[in-house]
């Protein structure tokens, strides 16, 4: 990236954080040298699919959005389906700004603060503890720093934007078999106080979990749109694919897909509902 | 003189040595452990770490350590790319954050790595930064204004904005506490 034909003053007082880091990483003079750039993740979209009020939602006797009464989802974890609007200033601006606050003060309308709650059944709670266990005694012949590396690099190399269905596919086989092997993970430490070794591991078992949905739903959509820009399948086919995906996964990394629609309304009479349109630049 | 001597129970012992792996350019890290669930003393353990299979910064050092050679070493760590301020700590001697010092900027036979001074050590490399946290909050850093509040948004001259540089930097990694 290119930034020396912009005067050193303006950079020095618009774009310091930028400088420094260029300088400290690569070693370059952001005054006279281009800054060398390269892919990475920067966020996750998609997500647990929630409305509005950051309730998570799901499809119940075919309705799709059938709230779980309860449960809620913001900022990263959740899907509000606001989508590139969301990545404006790099900070997740309006998952913050809007649905968080959204969500607080859902909370605040809809329960009681001190209010009593009722025992939960201790067979809804075993299974979230037998996993806890599973893994903080995890005595398999896979690390975790192995299996981590093993899905970064599938999904590097098999879900990046630009993608056909063949690296797709290769790339589901690939989680497949990482899936495969993360019930033989190890770790080392068994405390249970600051154990970054079992918190790594229970991250990499959450993330696999994305991994194994993100890489079955991209295969499954023929269609490109947005970052899913397939090679193969060039065009955005709103006839066939306005719609989004859901996906379900279980603990051996086995997908279900199904989908909701989009909704193309607004919740109000100031405002038309905007139609999406390709992207062109 | 004052004599300053470590309370009971807390001066280093000499600990576990790793293999030392082949390789050209192969550096050697004292690192400081303690575990809270086994007590004892804290010890020093020594890695031996070949920087051409690694990056160019602590952060990475003790990161290859973690993934390669000893995943129960416990350190904080999560930007990796000096905003956070999450993996500070005591560096050869210097307190820094871990992701911006480079391994060739350290000098000596061997680099030692140790958690931030003068703050409870929870495990291993992780100080309890709950009293910085109580005196930053103490000092109340932020603007306050006399003037009264205006009916929509507050507005900033270039010129004011420019008396908060050297004062807005501050990324909290407690550094500065010793």
């Amino acid at each position: 990236m290119h930034l020396e034909h912009l005067p050193a003053e303006t950079l020095a007082a618009r774009l310091p954080g930028i400088s420094e880091t260029a300088k400290v990483f690569s070693g370059v003079d952001v005054t006279r040298e281009p800054i060398p750039v390269l892919p990475t993740v920067h966020y996750n979209m998609g997500g647990i699919p929630t409305n509005f009020h950051g309730e998570v939602l799901t499809k119940n006797d075919g309705d799709p959005d059938s709230v779980v009464q309860g449960l809620m989802a913001v900022g990263e974890a959740a899907c509000v389906s606001v989508h590139g609007a969301n990545r404006l200033g790099s900070n997740s601006l309006i998952d913050l700004v809007v649905f968080g606050r959204a969500a607080g003060l859902r909370c605040g309308a809809t329960l009681d603060a001190g209010a009593s709650q009722p025992s939960i059944d201790e067979k809804q709670t075993e299974s979230h503890l037998a996993r806890f266990d599973r893994i903080r005694n995890a005595d398999g012949e896979h690390t975790v720093a192995d299996l981590r590396l093993e899905m970064q690099k599938a999904m590097q190399d098999n879900c990046a934007v630009f993608r056909t269905g063949d690296v797709l596919d290769e790339g589901v086989e690939k989680i497949e078999a990482i899936n495969k092997k993360a019930p033989s993970m190890r770790i080392e430490d068994r405390g249970m106080i600051w154990n970054t070794d079992l918190l790594e591991a229970l991250e990499f078992d959450n993330l696999i979990g994305q991994a194994t949905v993100t890489v079955n739903s991209a295969a499954n959509r023929k269609e490109s749109r947005g970052a899913h820009a397939r090679e193969d399948f060039d065009q955005r086919d709103d006839e066939n694919w306005m719609m989004h995906t859901l996906a379900w996964s279980n603990e051996g990394g086995d997908v279900n897909i199904d989908y909701r629609p989009v909704h193309n309304y607004t919740m109000s009479n100031e405002i038309e509902y905007i139609k999406p349109k390709e992207r062109v630049y | 003189m004052v004599q300053l001597t470590l309370p009971k129970g807390s001066a280093p012992k000499k600990g576990k040595t790793w293999p030392k792996p082949k390789g050209k350019n192969v550096k050697k890290f004292k690192v400081y452990r303690y575990s809270p669930e086994e007590g004892g003393n804290p010890r020093w353990d020594t890695y031996f770490v070949d920087t051409d299979q690694c990056g160019p910064m602590i952060l990475d050092v003790l990161i290859y350590i973690k993934n390669h050679i000893d995943s129960t070493l416990a350190f904080r760590r999560s930007c990796r790319e000096g905003v956070c301020g999450s993996c500070a700590m005591n560096i050869g001697g210097h307190n820094t954050i871990a992701c911006t010092r480079g391994w060739d900027e350290v000098a000596g036979p061997h680099i030692s790595i140790a958690p931030l001074p003068s703050q409870p050590v929870v495990k291993d490399l992780i100080p309890d930064l709950t009293n910085f946290y109580a005196q930053h909050a103490y000092v109340q850093p932020f603007l306050k204004t006399d003037t009264p509040e205006p009916e929509k948004e507050w507005t900033q001259s270039e010129e004011d904005r420019e008396h908060l540089d050297g004062l807005y930097e501050c990324i909290l990694c407690a550094s500065c506490s010793t």
